[in-house]
């Protein structure tokens, strides 16, 4: 894969060495994170002190650092802490399994648009045209709507509005390789399409998938928190931080930590996978590397 | 010019086709009976065998299409139940409110991200540079309606220096709406600002080490000079791109923002709308927010073929 | 219409000297020496030529002396002098004067090299309007002459226009009489001719040698090219992995030329006398990677007269025959015969054996 990227020679490359030690870090950093909320969904119910569904009417709105409750309680008088060690489960979920669908339903959509090109290339990329129309978290918002609220539906939302980001990268990546000599060459050799898209398509495909998926997968840690925070996410009781960010809204004047403990939660996994994003692409796709902040 | 405007604004009918056919499209994704969601759960029979006729549900889906595709030329876009108004009531008085959050913000977001990635690209790699990176991770990490409760917590609550809710209060007057408009408005903006900060830098720096700033510098053209009026120029029209992308996020942006300030835009209708499912309201927003971000899009290719002479000549 | 006086110098007195100028880019601990012990001196209406192959360091040294050097580049020993002041001790504001009215410079790719967002007219007159003080009617009148200067006809309708609705020839003009209009001392071309076509080439070297001599210019000449300085410098300074390799007058350089790598450069440029049955010679191998500093000679991986006492040490940058001027730095010197023997062998038949 690195023969068909131009080799950066002389000052460029010596400077880049610099970016390089960054990325890394940045790679290390995101990677402890997000290691870390896995290790706690995983563990949660070794880590939880108290029943995340179980409420207590007479010690609603503790404080934090409430004798039993590091992190208070919220307005049912529910742990906080545990609820959000429960959260994690659903916060990586959420995060990750919409990553994976859109990644190989909107991936193979535009290995094959790509691949294929002609008019199927041409429909594939004005249906991705009009779903770009919609502004962000529009169209999530529409489909979770209509579908009725709740965690299947979010994710379906959020799988529909990331396919045509996916679809347009993958065929971007495979209109490049496709004119590479080498395919030129398998072509006239006489190989299948099938076998010719994925032997040697494929492989290159891979860095810039695996690069904006987690990518991705950070922009979904908010995207679901937003729509959780309008309601159309996973219903209660279920410990969703998103969700209970929403509920202590209401207390915010009397009992703060409530709303903005969740939301710090929302903020650390997002960075995690940001920190771990940025750091992928510096390390896989060099070209990208000056476009990086 | 005048042809690369035309030939845009062509190219913008298919696109705007598209949009009408996908909020067609959620209608048609209701699980069970959509004369419950449309009528509500209420509905006599009767009622219900009449919009079924009325709407054309006994169809098929392309006679159905067309039909919506008539009424919204006409300018129905349905009831809501939830105002117990036409749709195109609900979106209309609320419009304004939503644009002027929504350009309140992309200026505020463009003066300071262009400002901010400017300032951080001529010292790269200081400690201005390091701040403004670690800034962007931040706001890019940052859900907007938790940004926008911390504020509510800090200039409300704690310092009681700002207005959190709604649009006027006591008098009204246009110094109490600047009030009320600041935390939402910064709110909406933090985003945005990092998308544009972050491209404005990245730009400056690719463009400020080319060949004709260097070209400028030989002749003894100032530093200053040099960002403002060599490097700026060029790097703006990926960054109009950006801010016109930003555009699309700050629209839906605004119900998320519009919740948590009860600002009363079209947002704040539609949030009310999710949990009464008043699904011909949510539809109405969604396509009125899309086709005012196609608008918008168009504007945008507009302008920057204002600032790239070469594309004129195309 | 200065604002700098002209003062008239002496004529002795070099307008640029570079001494011993080293240039390095990367951290301080672990720097990286692109350009290294580097030595000429420019008088006034001189023409100086440094050739060598891309990456060899000549364009780096004459940015040094601009200080127009990106990224961490910076010069880390030895000294620019432009009429006696030592650039590196210059503040910005100072280095900025210098800039288009001392030191000039022309680039290679004209394309890139003008502001693709701004008006000919307006780039042009910039520094005339913001620094000297020129008003704008008599900017433009500057401009319009100083573009009929170089040949653009119809001068006053190019003002108007952008430069990617100039040819390729046009655009090198443009930037020519750009470089020209703060009435510099030292103009540096930089690979002025390398992006165009080869009779383009012949017409814009001609150019840049009429205009040295119209307003008494001194002139380095930057290219990979030693058939392009020729015909325009007084001096050549021959380049290698970031020294000077061999240095003489114009003349004694293409009669005897003594370095390895300068006749392996002579022999990789087409010659119109030569027989036609005679191949071109393109200099094997690649340079030496900065990175990897060699020791001993940085040629002798790629010479053809390679000893083992080659990789002994750097050899030093010598005259073999006291007084000539003539400077190479080789410890082996293989024509040092020919050169003795009243330098009566043609180019060519002192490459061959």
């Amino acid at each position: 894969m690195s023969e068909a990227r131009p080799l950066v020679r002389g000052v460029p490359m010596l400077l880049s060495g610099v970016g390089r030690l960054f990325a890394n870090g940045s790679l290390a950093i995101g990677l402890t994170m997000v290691v870390a909320v896995v290790l706690v969904a995983a563990f949660a119910p070794l880590l939880a002190p108290h029943d995340p569904f179980f409420a207590n009417p007479i010690e609603r709105y503790l404080p934090p650092l409430s004798e039993g409750y590091l992190l208070g309680t919220d307005e049912l008088g529910r742990d906080i802490l545990s609820r959000l060690i429960y959260g994690a489960r659903l916060a990586l979920l959420v995060a990750v399994v919409p990553t994976v669908i859109a990644l190989v339903i909107g991936g193979a959509i535009g290995l094959f648009a790509g691949y294929l090109g002609g008019a199927w290339d041409s429909v594939v990329m004005r249906v991705f045209d009009v779903m770009f129309a919609f502004p962000g978290i529009l169209l999530a918002l529409g489909v979770s709507a209509a579908l009725g609220p709740g965690l299947n539906s979010m994710i379906i939302a959020m799988v529909v509005v990331t396919i045509p980001a996916f679809g347009r990268i993958i065929r971007g990546v495979v209109l490049g390789v496709k004119e590479e000599l080498y395919v030129e060459a398998a072509r006239a050799l006489g190989y299948g399409n099938m076998r010719i898209a994925l032997r040697h398509v494929l492989p290159n495909v891979l860095a810039p998938a695996l690069v904006y998926g987690t990518l991705q997968t950070g922009r979904n840690v908010i995207l679901a928190a937003s729509l959780s925070f309008l309601g159309l996410g996973p219903q209660p009781p279920t410990p969703d931080w998103g969700q209970m960010l929403s509920g202590g809204r209401m207390a915010l004047a009397t009992a703060a930590h409530v709303a903005t403990i969740p939301g710090l939660a929302i903020v650390f996994l997002a960075i995690g996978f940001n920190l771990l994003g940025d750091g992928a692409r510096d390390l896989l796709d060099p070209r990208t590397r000056r476009d990086r902040l | 010019m005048f042809t690369f405007v035309l030939r845009r604004a062509l190219q913008t009918v298919p696109v705007v086709l598209g949009v009408t056919l996908a909020t067609f499209l959620l209608s048609q994704i209701i699980p069970g009976d959509p004369t419950d969601v449309l009528l509500g759960p209420g509905a006599s029979d009767e009622a219900r065998e009449r919009l079924r006729t009325a709407l054309g549900l006994d169809r098929s889906m392309v006679v159905q299409y067309l039909y919506y595709l008539g009424n919204l030329a006409q300018g129905d876009f349905g009831q809501s139940f939830t105002f117990a108004r036409p749709v195109i009531e609900v979106l209309a008085d609320r419009m304004a409110n939503t644009a002027l959050l929504a350009f309140a913000a992309i200026a505020l977001a463009s003066a300071a991200g262009i400002a901010a990635g400017t300032w951080a690209a001529v010292r790269p790699g200081s400690l201005r540079d390091r701040g403004l990176t670690v800034g962007v991770l931040f706001l890019n990490s940052m859900p907007s309606f938790w940004l926008g409760l911390v504020l509510i917590l800090i200039f409300g609550l704690h310092l009681r220096l700002l207005p959190v809710s709604g649009m006027s209060s006591g008098d009204g007057g246009p110094l109490n709406l600047m009030a009320h408009m600041l935390l939402p408005t910064v709110t909406l903006a933090a985003w945005s600002l990092a998308a544009i900060a972050r491209m404005t830098r990245s730009s400056l720096l690719e463009v400020i080490n080319s060949d004709y700033v260097r070209t400028a510098r030989s002749r003894g053209v100032g530093e200053a000079r040099i960002v403002l009026f060599h490097a700026l120029p060029n790097a703006m029209p990926a960054v109009i791109t950006v801010i016109g992308m930003q555009m699309g996020f700050l629209l839906s942006g605004a119900v998320l923002t519009e919740t948590v300030f009860s600002w009363p835009g079209i947002g704040l209708a539609m949030y009310q709308a999710i949990s009464t499912r008043d699904i011909p309201l949510i539809q109405g927003g969604i396509l009125v927010l899309a086709l005012a971000f196609v608008a918008i899009n168009f504007a945008v290719d507009v302008l920057y073929a204002y600032f790239n002479p070469k594309i004129k000549l195309a | 219409m200065n604002a700098i006086p002209t003062r008239r110098s002496e004529p002795s007195r070099p307008v640029l000297e570079v001494e011993n100028l080293r240039v390095s880019y990367g951290s301080a601990q672990r720097p990286i020496h692109v350009v290294n012990d580097v030595s000429f001196s420019v008088r006034p209406g001189e023409a100086l030529g440094i050739v060598g192959e891309s990456g060899c360091g000549k364009s780096q040294t004459m940015l040094a002396v601009l200080r127009l050097l990106s990224g961490s580049g910076r010069i880390t020993a030895g000294r620019a002098r432009f009429e006696g002041q030592d650039l590196a001790a210059l503040s910005a504001r100072q280095m900025r004067r210098i800039r288009g009215h001392g030191l000039a410079l022309i680039s290679q790719d004209a394309l890139s090299a003008l502001n693709p967002s701004m008006r000919i007219g307006a780039q042009m007159a910039e520094p005339l309007v913001r620094y000297d003080g020129m008003s704008r009617g008599d900017a433009r009148k500057r401009c319009i002459e100083l573009l009929e200067m170089v040949g653009i006809p119809g001068a006053a309708t190019r003002l108007a226009a952008y430069p990617h609705e100039l040819s390729g020839g046009m655009r090198q003009r443009v930037l020519i009489a750009m470089a020209i209009s703060g009435n510099p001392k030292l103009l540096i071309a930089d690979e002025p001719t390398t992006a165009l076509d080869v009779t383009i080439q012949a017409q814009i070297l001609r150019l840049i040698d009429r205009l040295r001599r119209e307003l008494g210019m001194a002139l380095v000449l930057i290219t990979h090219d030693l058939g392009v300085v020729a015909g325009v410098s007084d001096t050549i300074a021959v380049m290698y992995a970031g020294r000077v390799v061999e240095t003489a007058e114009t003349d004694r350089l293409f009669e005897t030329p003594r370095h390895p790598y300068t006749r392996a450069l002579l022999d990789s440029i087409p010659k119109l006398d030569a027989p036609a049955d005679r191949r071109l010679q393109p200099i094997a191998g690649l340079p030496p990677d900065p990175l990897r500093p060699l020791s001993g000679c940085p040629f002798h991986p790629r010479c053809s007269h390679a000893e083992p006492r080659c990789t002994d040490g750097l050899p030093a940058l010598e005259a073999k025959e006291p007084g000539s001027g003539h400077l190479i730095r080789c410890v082996i010197d293989p024509w040092r015969a020919a050169a003795a023997g009243g330098r009566t062998s043609g180019l060519t038949g002192a490459s061959r054996p």
